[in-house]
């Protein structure tokens, strides 16, 4: 096994097993919402409806979290047993990739479970899926590749905010999330304000939201960002050195 | 003939106008146990991750096993650093620990870490966030010796150990050593327990090299002379003097010098008394500036 | 063997000075063996190279000899090369020191002479 294997095992295991949880722990915190109105019956307010749960999006966040969460310890020690900072990345890359698919696929067999499962406790299902919401004509085919692009970015994202966090620290920390504040605070602002109303169409070409077959457009403007992310995160942590 | 361990030449490592290794060219052999002595901040910590590719020099070159070691997986694939830091995952058991030493390390023997976890009193079921000090520090020794790595580096290995405890080591560190000979870099202050362990000594002083020594050189090369302060100053001429103290009518002189039958025939007088110098005062004397 | 690294002598030269003080004392007799490198840093906790030293400078003075694949041996006839490296480290060592704290104390030579005399009566 060379050492590039011997990292993907080490952090695959950990990958999946906290993979793992957090599905069960969603799909036992859904089941239970689920029951409550059942185990209460007073407490049904409005009529038995279900909405979609789009489970991409909380697995989006467990993506950020986790690998964010664990970059600097996973990355000190891998370093310490003798793993090149280039070993160390190829596996992280990989690890976290597999992830993203991985719950990209849980995604899509959410979307086709959970209608018939609420049925069966006794709710109509109705709500749309997000995507359809946004995009139009989604095969499933589509809208899987999408999820996975979408997560495959987030996670490229997150590795290179665990980057910069361990580079440079607190701070880091701490402008990051003042500018996202900002950032999503003043969103109102600019798209009515004309004069800043070239982020608006950034985001609209980025996204691809008017095009026909917009969703495979969009996942393909998403893979070419995250390979950017990722060739960030390899330059900043080619050379970087340890930090306790 | 012994190959070459490891060669630095001139490494430096600055921050600013902080040196913490200055020009430093060290050649090391393979299969000694190599004491690096030095007091706090000396640099030994610098040098050793530099070595094990932790963090980067400023200059100066480093080459282990005769290939430079910067991001060679081949080469730090044969190295076992155990620093003082701790850098182990907390939520960890001490037995995953273990198992991760095994995956990472190709010659890691796991029943005698086993047997080492015994000796020692480390329980395995433990997180490694719910170790004491004591305990991280074994835990550390049990990876390095266990390791069986071609180069392993202990940094400050007995750090919060009682001195039965201390005394454990360096018998399984002897013992280990003496049945599977390896490369062994142990830096530390404790200089007078651990100098019986040494078959060198490398010792460091503001990120400089002041000596690189056998052990038994450490004795032969050092003496105490005193006596009346004339009597001993022209018999001290001409030789390295480390130190020299003044209690009353009487002057004493440490010498650190070559002493052969000559010297050492100056030095036989009647007027002068000749002392062994205690390995430890020895050491701060060569660390210390004069 | 008690070995003192606060001596002035070196390890090795106090692992070698034991060895030929259990041979002329007979508690290792002629042709048997000894402990091996390996065995006495094991047992004393210090480096094997230095009790390698300790060793071969007693292979080179013919004390001890080497069987290939088993140990270390004790030479027939150690005992008198012991005897005759001791005798002429004897003056140096002893008679010198003695001779001097003498002349320091203002004990002549035959004051000496008759203490040596008297102390070898009451030895036999």
């Amino acid at each position: 096994m060379n050492r590039v294997s011997k990292c993907l095992y080490f952090q695959n295991k950990n990958m999946l097993k906290n993979t793992f949880l957090y599905v069960l722990y969603y799909t036992l915190a859904v089941l239970l919402l689920m029951l409550l109105p059942i185990i209460f019956k007073g407490l049904r307010i409005g009529g038995n409806a279900y909405g979609k749960s789009n489970f991409y999006l909380p697995a989006g966040i467990f993506t950020f979290a986790y690998i964010v969460s664990t970059y600097k310890e996973t990355f000190n020690y891998l370093l310490l047993f003798g793993n090149t900072r280039k070993t160390i990345f190829i596996s992280s890359i990989v690890t976290n990739t597999a992830m993203s698919l991985l719950l990209a696929v849980i995604s899509l067999i959410s979307t086709f479970v959970e209608a018939p499962i609420a049925n069966w406790f006794g709710y109509d299902s109705i709500g749309t899926d997000l995507l359809d919401f946004i995009y139009q004509s989604n095969s499933w085919a589509s809208k899987l590749l999408f999820i996975a692009a979408f997560l495959i970015l987030l996670a490229a994202f997150s590795m290179l905010y665990g980057a910069l966090s361990y580079k440079l620290g607190k701070v880091f920390t701490i402008v990051f999330w003042v500018a996202f504040g900002v950032a999503f605070v003043s969103l109102p602002i600019v798209a009515a304000n004309s004069k800043l109303n070239f982020i608006i169409i950034a985001i609209d070409l980025f996204f691809c939201f008017e095009a026909s077959n917009g969703i495979l457009l969009a996942s393909i403007n998403f893979i070419l960002l995250a390979l950017i992310f990722s060739s960030l995160t390899y330059l900043l942590s080619r050379r970087q050195p340890q930090v306790d | 003939m012994s190959e070459v361990l490891l060669e630095t030449n001139m490494l430096t490592k600055n921050y600013g106008d902080v040196y913490a290794l200055k020009d430093f060219t060290v050649k090391l052999d393979c299969n000694k146990i190599y004491g690096f002595l030095g007091r706090n901040g000396a640099g030994k910590t610098t040098f050793l991750n530099i070595v094990s590719s932790r963090i980067f020099a400023t200059d100066g070159e480093v080459k282990i096993f005769g290939q430079d070691s910067f991001n060679s997986q081949e080469i730090l694939s044969k190295i076992c650093y155990m620093p003082e830091k701790n850098l182990f995952i907390g939520t960890m058991r001490v037995v995953e620990i273990l198992k991760s030493a095994a995956l990472f390390y190709n010659g890691f023997d796991m029943q005698y870490a086993q047997e080492l976890c015994t000796k020692f009193g480390l329980q395995t079921k433990k997180k490694y966030k719910a170790l004491s000090r004591g305990y991280e520090s074994i835990l550390r020794i049990v990876i390095g010796l266990a390791s069986r790595a071609s180069l392993t580096i202990f940094d400050e290995p007995v750090l919060g150990l009682d001195a039965a405890v201390r005394d454990m080591f360096y018998r399984e560190l002897i013992e280990d050593y003496t049945n599977h000979p390896r490369s062994f870099i142990i830096s530390t202050h404790l200089i007078e327990e651990s100098a019986n362990m040494f078959e060198e000594v490398v010792i460091i002083k503001e990120g400089s090299l002041v000596k690189q020594l056998p052990v038994d050189e450490l004795k032969e090369m050092a003496r105490y002379v005193s006596g009346k302060a004339a009597s001993v100053d022209e018999a001290v001429a001409g030789l390295n003097l480390i130190h020299s103290e003044t209690v009353g009518a009487t002057k004493i002189c440490a010498i650190f010098d070559r002493l052969d039958d000559e010297k050492l025939k100056k030095l036989t007088r009647a007027d002068l008394d000749l002392s062994p110098i205690p390995v430890q005062k020895l050491f701060i004397y060569l660390t210390s500036n004069n | 063997m008690k070995l003192d690294f606060n001596d002035e002598k070196a390890i090795y030269l106090q692992i070698a000075d034991s060895i030929e003080n259990d041979i002329i004392k007979d508690v290792i007799e002629e042709e048997s063996q000894i402990l091996s490198t390996n065995q006495m840093a094991i047992l004393y906790k210090i480096n094997p190279a230095t009790a390698g030293k300790g060793i071969n400078m007693l292979v080179d003075q013919g004390i001890l000899y080497k069987k290939r694949g088993i140990g270390m041996f004790v030479s027939t006839g150690a005992k008198g090369i012991i005897r005759e490296k001791r005798k002429s480290d004897f003056y140096e060592r002893y008679i010198a020191s003695l001779l001097e704290e003498a002349r320091n104390l203002d004990i002549g030579v035959d004051e000496l002479i008759k203490m040596i005399k008297e102390g070898g009566q009451i030895n036999e």
